[in-house]
């Protein structure tokens, strides 16, 4: 109790000296802890690779980049709660790297609350719909491409290859729904309804059965099953999945974390002798790193391993306890989306240039246009346009590693 | 140990309380929150549902799941309760919800009401019970909102209140058992000491000292607390028992000192534990002190051993077993080694149902054993004595018949004989003092008897009238030779048919009226009897005896009672007699279940009462004699009497049985008689003949129709007033058949009469021949054994029997009676008992056994000195068909003839015999009897017929009944009308039923019956034809004279 009194002390006494070096402190709460921890921990390690580059060199006209980090364990609640310190205790700069639908569509409201002092959410590790529109999609800047997006290019994709039975499977809160939504409306498009869904609730860990859900997908005769979820369910759906005996592709969207699932599936495969990586399609948001030809690939692989970046030490309100130390994945979809973030707002606040105020950064953002990160994309903001990208990827696991999908054809029905 | 268990009791109450407490609380708890938490959670859920409607419209308009989602998701998340959260828009379709893995069927069948918020109860999977709370968005317009509360929070609720109610519940327990606990320590505590105090004085520790106060340990009960008030009372209490019982001990030592009987206790091994002073003197030692602790069992009750070895004596095993005993003689052992008989009683000693001694009292009883033994040798001595004078009667009634019997045989031979007038008169006083001694014997015998015990009463069926009738008949002699008048009067309602001892009835009227004779100059005897109470098994009758004689003087009316005491000691010198008659009488009175008394007034007369109980007798020997009668119809009898009275009676009486008598009333006119009746072809078959008449005497009238030719067979009987002995001896001479003293009883005039002619009808029918009965059969020569050792009483037996006209062979002991029985054939056999060589039970056992081989049967008859009860039944016993008490008399032995004559096989077999005869009827014979007399005839007939339909009718019924005795009643009855006809089928069915019903076995009766009736038939018509044919040759009857 006392050290802890103390060290608050230090850092109370530490932290206008911090101010004093000009420094931008972005303020991030996600999933440090709990199942769903690898998500936080690489989407951070991506941007810090790319922050520590920035501020070796100086930092952004001077200033260096720190990043405040609170543990939600990817539960709304905790995140309000980390919202709301990050605002009127610590009163960042702006807030950054955000992990998770339900997290960050319950935080919304908060932002529209302190529009005053002009609180932004930047590139939140989600697709959902509430960022990207009216009430709270003016206060939030995406990156990545939507949920709406990934799963309508399924859709599309199965349809076209004669796959028109498609069952969902989804964790059941704002993200799953909004999934949910995204492939019951592309279905629509096609004239097609769902064929079956199935739900499991949030915090399900890989441990736990979804031999139930298999089952009740199972009897819709599904021939394509397009899963919204966490790394640790979905892994445990496609486990189970395979473990019935039915092989039906299952697509994952790019939240899932594929390195993660991959890893768990590897080591199940490795016990039980089966390969769980057949048949298994993941959309991306964000392009392949091993993709080497893009430059921006290139560059987060060297910094990567040139700062091989730790997860994060000096956590706030940490969810749970964790056993075993948490292993870094060199590369990961998730990381590189952290890289690219950091390299985004990087280049956002280059642009802006102090003095780094925060009613500024909407119209400074919004002015971006055709930026060229070397990912090989465009990236533009603009007027009622706050979201960055529209690319979808689509991989498939071979090798034990991802690669791109360029042939449906072989799901042909 | 007490006070836990008291702590124990009270701890499981408090328990229960607590238990029962716990329960209600329980039960009234979880009711209360699940009251109150269901309506929170109603109302909170009616909140959530109304805040996501409210809020939620625009957003699903907007058609925004995932807000939809978030909102309902922050709900669920933040609202302890909430078990999910469902939106529908208005198709239907889930916009968002909560469910995994999926939306629960029972989802879909909940309803919504577009106006308001409804609550309404759902079981999802069967499993979670909720509170659904659904409420419209936009009135319905957009959907509904269902929120569902989990109930199971609710019960969670309840259980850790009642979780936690039950720790406080338990630590209250907790508390209060302490609690508890301290209390009853403080409170057991002198309890306790007191219990033990209480158990140490039990146990026997110092309880009091001499100044009657407590010892210092025990508890004092300072305090003034409950426990301390029940200490001191404790205290009060034991000093009381212990005064109590100090005065107890005090008053057992008094009673073990005073007492005379010895008594000690010992324990369980034997060893003494106290000793009364008499005791200890008992046993010879100086002071009860000296026996304490010492082992009683070896030392004074050590057995009768001679061999100095001890042997337990009963009282060990009682000691150790713990039971009590009463020894009648034990043996005591003193302390100087002498032995003493006591009896002994023991009785265990108990405490808390455990055996812990023994109280032994005992008394010195050799002096009661020396009296005892005294005493059973004067018991032997008065019974060896006693036996010895029981010896001596029966001897010297034996040895006095024997010379009686010569006396009075000798005399009746004697006076038959020519003699002169002082010879007959010297005689005539031998014979009566010989009779009186006689009487004086059997009288003593039978007080002897009666003293003894030994004498029975028989029960026989027999006629009362015509036991009185012969008793009076008896005693009508000597009435008449003292001129007095004697006559007897027995009431209509007295029943004639009794059961019981006639003998000694009889012995008491003898006695009685005897008396009543003796004593009476002038006047009369009366005999009457009464009847006093009646029944269907019984009756009692007075008797009563009224005389005119002296009379009984006031003050000795009681003595007469009394044995050998007569109301004056003069009386016996006057009249003579034992005195013994009246005693005997009195016995024989009670033994009938009946009293004695007497009524006298001197010089007036004296009044003899008894009353006697009687069984009921079925008709026997009378009616069967009346049952003849009807034979004796329309049998021509002359009556000769020449007392007109008598002449009156008898002709009446004849006439009453439906003869055809002649009265005369003298020998000439008897005679003249005869010869019309011959003349008329009407002869008379039976002559009744008065012995003493003036000029021509019965004897005379006899002798002469005797020697009449032609009159040769006629049944004579003789009447006489007295029973002279001459009389007899000269109506045997004269060929009389019968005679008979009067005054003349109906019922023997009927069976003598019957007796006769019962004889002539047989061999009537078996000859057909001359009508006259033949006095010859009657007085038919027998050929008779006399098996006797006595000489005397040989000689006196073969006279009498010579004298009735019999051959005799004497044999002088049992052995020449069975050589003569075997080498001769004889009809009777007269036995002596007892003989030398071979007695007369033995020589019958053999006879009966060789007997056995041939099939005859001979006739034996007893004759036994002895006279006591139970001769006759030995008699019977071994074989004998009779018997007869020496001394025997004349008459005795002509009835004995008489009866064993007529009976056994070979009667019956002539009867038999005689039967066979084809014809239907025997027409001549029929007409001999009716004397040619047509005109009786057509009655006898008509009679016959008209009577027969109701006389087979009871034949038939008592088949029908199968009562065998009705039977024999009813054929006998029958056979006497059919024998009139002599019709032989008819006689021989009837006759066959007849026996057919006294064997008792019916089971031929309806076959004999068939036969009885078809003869009957036959009879009848032959009879019918038999009158008309007479009807047609019509012969005029023969007339009776007038």
């Amino acid at each position: 109790m006392k050290r802890i009194l103390f060290w608050i002390g230090v850092l109370i006494l530490w932290w206008p000296a911090r101010i004093g070096a000009q420094e931008i402190v972005l303020g991030t709460s996600a999933a440090f802890s709990g199942p769903s921890k690898g998500l936080g921990i690489e989407l951070y390690r991506g941007a810090t690779a790319y922050f520590e580059q920035v501020n070796s060199h100086g930092g952004v006209h001077g200033h260096k980049i720190a990043i405040k980090t609170y543990d939600d364990g990817y539960n709304p609640t905790p995140a309000i709660e980390n919202t709301i310190q990050l605002i009127e205790k610590d009163n960042v700069f702006l807030l950054f790297n955000y992990v998770g639908t339900p997290t960050v569509t319950r935080c919304l409201p908060l932002l529209k609350h302190n529009q005053d002092r002009s609180v932004y959410l930047f590139f939140p590790f989600t697709g959902a719909q509430p960022q990207r529109q009216p009430p709270y999609g003016e206060f939030v800047f995406n990156l990545r491409a939507s949920y709406y997006q990934e799963t309508g290019g399924l859709v599309d994709h199965f349809v076209e290859i004669g796959r028109k039975r498609i069952a969902v499977f989804y964790q059941i809160d704002a993200y799953g729904r909004n999934g949910w939504e995204g492939v019951r409306s592309a279905l629509a498009q096609h004239g097609l309804k769902m064929a079956g869904e199935a739900t499991y609730r949030r915090g399900t860990t890989y441990q736990d059965s979804m031999s139930t859900q298999v089952e009740i997908l199972r009897k819709t005769e599904a021939d394509a099953v397009i899963c919204i979820g966490s790394y640790a369910a979905c892994g445990a759906f496609v486990r189970d999945t395979r473990d019935a005996g039915w092989d039906v592709p299952i697509a994952n969207v790019s939240f899932v974390g594929s390195e993660s699932m991959l890893a768990l599936l590897n080591e199940t495969g490795r016990t039980t002798g089966r390969d769980y990586t057949v048949n298994l399609i993941n959309s991306q948001v964000v392009p392949s790193y091993h993709d080497l030809e893009l430059p921006a690939v290139r560059e987060y692989r060297a910094l990567m391993d040139r700062h091989n970046p730790q997860p994060p030490r000096d956590v706030q309100n940490r969810q749970f306890q964790e056993s075993a130390e948490y292993k870094p994945l060199s590369y990961s979809f998730v990381s590189l989306e952290g890289f690219l973030n950091a390299k985004l707002l990087v280049a956002i606040l280059e642009k802006m240039g102090p003095p780094f105020q925060r009613h500024r950064l909407k119209s400074v953002a919004e002015s971006l246009r055709d930026l060229d990160l070397g990912a090989g994309a465009q990236f533009s903001f603009g007027d009622g346009r706050h979201q960055a990208s529209d690319r979808v990827y689509y991989t498939v696991v071979k090798n034990g590693q991802f690669e791109s999908l360029l042939d449906w054809k072989r799901w042909q029905r | 140990m007490k006070s836990l268990r008291l702590f124990t009791k009270s701890l499981l109450i408090l328990l229960a309380v607590f238990a029962l407490t716990t329960l209600v609380l329980a039960v009234f708890i979880a009711w209360s929150i699940n009251t109150n938490l269901t309506a929170e959670f109603q109302a909170k859920g009616k909140a959530i549902a109304e805040s996501i409607a409210g809020s939620s419209g625009e957003v699903l308009l907007n058609r925004d799941p995932a807000t939809v989602q978030a909102m309902i998701d922050e709900r669920r998340d933040s609202i302890p309760g909430v078990a999910y959260i469902l939106v529908q828009d208005n198709y239907g379709e889930y916009v968002a919800h909560t469910f995994a893995p999926v939306v629960p069927e029972e989802m879909l069948r909940l309803s919504g009401d577009s106006q308001k918020t409804i609550i309404q109860n759902v079981r999802l999977d069967g499993q979670q019970e909720c509170i659904d709370v659904c409420s419209p968005i936009l009135a319905g317009q957009v959907g509904y909102v269902h929120v569902g509360m989990d109930r199971s929070l609710i019960r969670q609720n309840i259980e850790n209140r009642l979780l936690q109610m039950s720790g406080l519940v338990v630590c209250l327990f907790a508390f209060c058992a302490g609690a508890m606990y301290l209390l009853m320590r403080k409170v057991s505590q002198p309890l306790q000491s007191l219990t033990q105090a209480a158990a140490r004085l039990a146990g026997g520790d110092a309880l009091m000292n001499d100044d009657a106060t407590l010892p210092e340990w025990f508890p004092t009960g300072n305090g003034s607390d409950e426990v301390s008030e029940l200490t001191k009372a404790f205290r009060r209490m034991i000093l009381e028992v212990a005064l109590r019982e100090k005065g107890l001990k005090q008053q057992f030592k008094l009673l073990l000192d005073s007492t005379a009987e010895a008594l000690y206790g010992i324990d369980v091994t034997g060893v003494c534990i106290f000793c009364n002073p008499a005791c200890a003197q008992l046993l010879g030692y100086g002071k009860p002190d000296d026996l304490l602790g010492r082992n009683m069992l070896d030392l004074v009750h050590r057995g009768r051993s001679t061999d100095g070895a001890p042997e337990p004596s009963g009282l060990t095993g009682a000691v150790r077993h713990g039971y009590g005993i009463h020894v009648d003689n034990d043996l005591v052992w003193r302390a100087d080694g002498t032995s003493f008989s006591a009896e002994l009683w023991c009785n265990p000693m108990h405490r808390d149902g455990k055996l812990t001694g023994t109280v032994v009292s005992f008394v010195d009883i050799s002096a009661r054993k020396r009296i005892e033994a005294e005493l059973h040798h004067a018991k032997q001595a008065a019974e060896a004595a006693n036996l010895a004078k029981s010896e001596f009667l029966a001897n010297m009634s034996h040895e006095i018949r024997t010379p009686m019997n010569g006396i009075l045989g000798m005399t009746e031979l004697a006076l038959d004989t020519d003699l002169s007038k002082e010879q007959r008169e010297y005689l005539n006083a031998v014979n009566s003092s010989a009779n009186s001694l006689l009487t004086i014997i059997n009288d003593i015998l039978d007080f002897s008897k009666i003293e003894a015990g030994k004498l029975e009463m028989e029960q026989i069926d027999f006629s009362l009238r015509e036991s009185i009738g012969s008793t009076m008949r008896t005693l009508n002699l000597r009435a008449h030779e003292k001129g007095l008048e004697l006559a007897h009067d027995i009431s209509a309602a007295v029943p004639d048919h009794l059961n019981g001892d006639p003998t000694r009835l009889q012995q008491i009227l003898l006695n009685l009226v005897g008396n009543a004779l003796k004593f009476t100059q002038h006047g009369e005897v009366v005999l009457s009897v009464e009847v006093v109470r009646q029944s269907s098994t019984e009756s009692e009758l007075h008797f009563i005896v009224r005389d005119t004689g002296i009379g009984i003087p006031a003050d000795k009316l009681k003595l007469v009672f009394e044995p050998f005491a007569q109301a004056d000691g003069s009386t016996t010198r006057r009249f003579g007699g034992t005195g013994l008659g009246l005693t005997i009488s009195t016995r024989l009175v009670e033994m009938m279940g009946g009293k004695i008394w007497v009524e006298s007034e001197l010089n007036q007369g004296t009044v003899f009462h008894f009353t006697a109980r009687f069984g009921v007798g079925s008709p026997g020997v009378s009616s069967a004699v009346l049952a003849l009668a009807p034979r004796l119809k329309d049998i021509p009898v002359l009556v000769v009497d020449d007392n007109a009275t008598n002449l009156r009676i008898l002709k009446d009486t004849v006439s009453n049985w439906l003869m055809k008598p002649t009265a005369v009333d003298c020998g000439p006119a008897a005679l003249q008689a005869l010869d019309q009746a011959a003349a008329a072809k009407e002869p008379f078959r039976l002559i009744l003949l008065d012995a003493r008449m003036p000029e021509m005497d019965g004897f005379m009238l006899a002798e002469r129709i005797k020697q009449h030719p032609g009159y040769e067979h006629v049944s004579i009987m003789m009447l006489t007033s007295d029973n002279q002995r001459g009389d007899i001896a000269r109506c045997r001479e004269l060929g009389v058949t019968a005679y008979i003293v009067k005054p003349i009883q109906q019922t023997e005039l009927l069976s003598t009469m019957a007796k006769a002619l019962r004889l002539s009808m047989q061999r009537n029918g078996k000859t057909g021949a001359a009508p006259l009965i033949s006095g010859s059969r009657a007085s038919k020569r027998l050929n008779i054994l006399l098996a006797e050792d006595n000489p005397v009483n040989q000689m006196v037996a073969v006279k009498l029997l010579e004298k009735l006209g019999h051959r005799v062979v004497v044999a002088a002991n049992g052995r020449i009676a069975l050589n003569e029985w075997q080498n001769q054939t004889f009809d009777l056999i007269f036995m002596d008992v007892q003989m030398p060589e071979m007695g007369g039970f033995e020589a019958t056992a053999v006879i009966r056994k060789e007997e056995k081989q041939t099939g005859r049967h001979i006739p034996i008859v007893a004759m036994t000195a002895h006279a006591m009860k139970g001769d006759r039944e030995r008699c019977l016993a071994a074989g004998m068909d009779g018997y007869l008490a020496k001394p025997v008399q004349a008459r005795d032995l002509r009835e004995a003839i008489d009866v064993f004559r007529t009976s056994g096989s070979q009667t019956i077999a002539a009867v038999t015999a005689e039967t066979h005869t084809p014809a239907v009827f025997d027409k001549d014979g029929l007409l001999e009897r009716v004397a040619g007399d047509r005109v009786f005839l057509k009655e006898l007939i008509g009679l016959f017929i008209g009577d027969c339909p109701a006389q087979l009718a009871d034949v038939r019924e008592a088949i029908a009944q199968s009562n065998a005795a009705k039977l024999r009643r009813a054929s006998h009855t029958f056979k006497g009308s059919i024998s009139n006809f002599c019709a032989s089928t008819a006689f021989e069915a009837i006759y066959r039923l007849e026996l057919l019903g006294r064997s008792g076995d019916l089971t031929d009766a309806p076959s004999a019956y068939d036969q009885l009736e078809a003869a009957v038939r036959i009879l009848q018509s032959s009879l019918e034809s038999l009158l008309n044919e007479s009807a047609e040759n019509k012969t005029e009857p023969a007339l009776a004279p007038a």
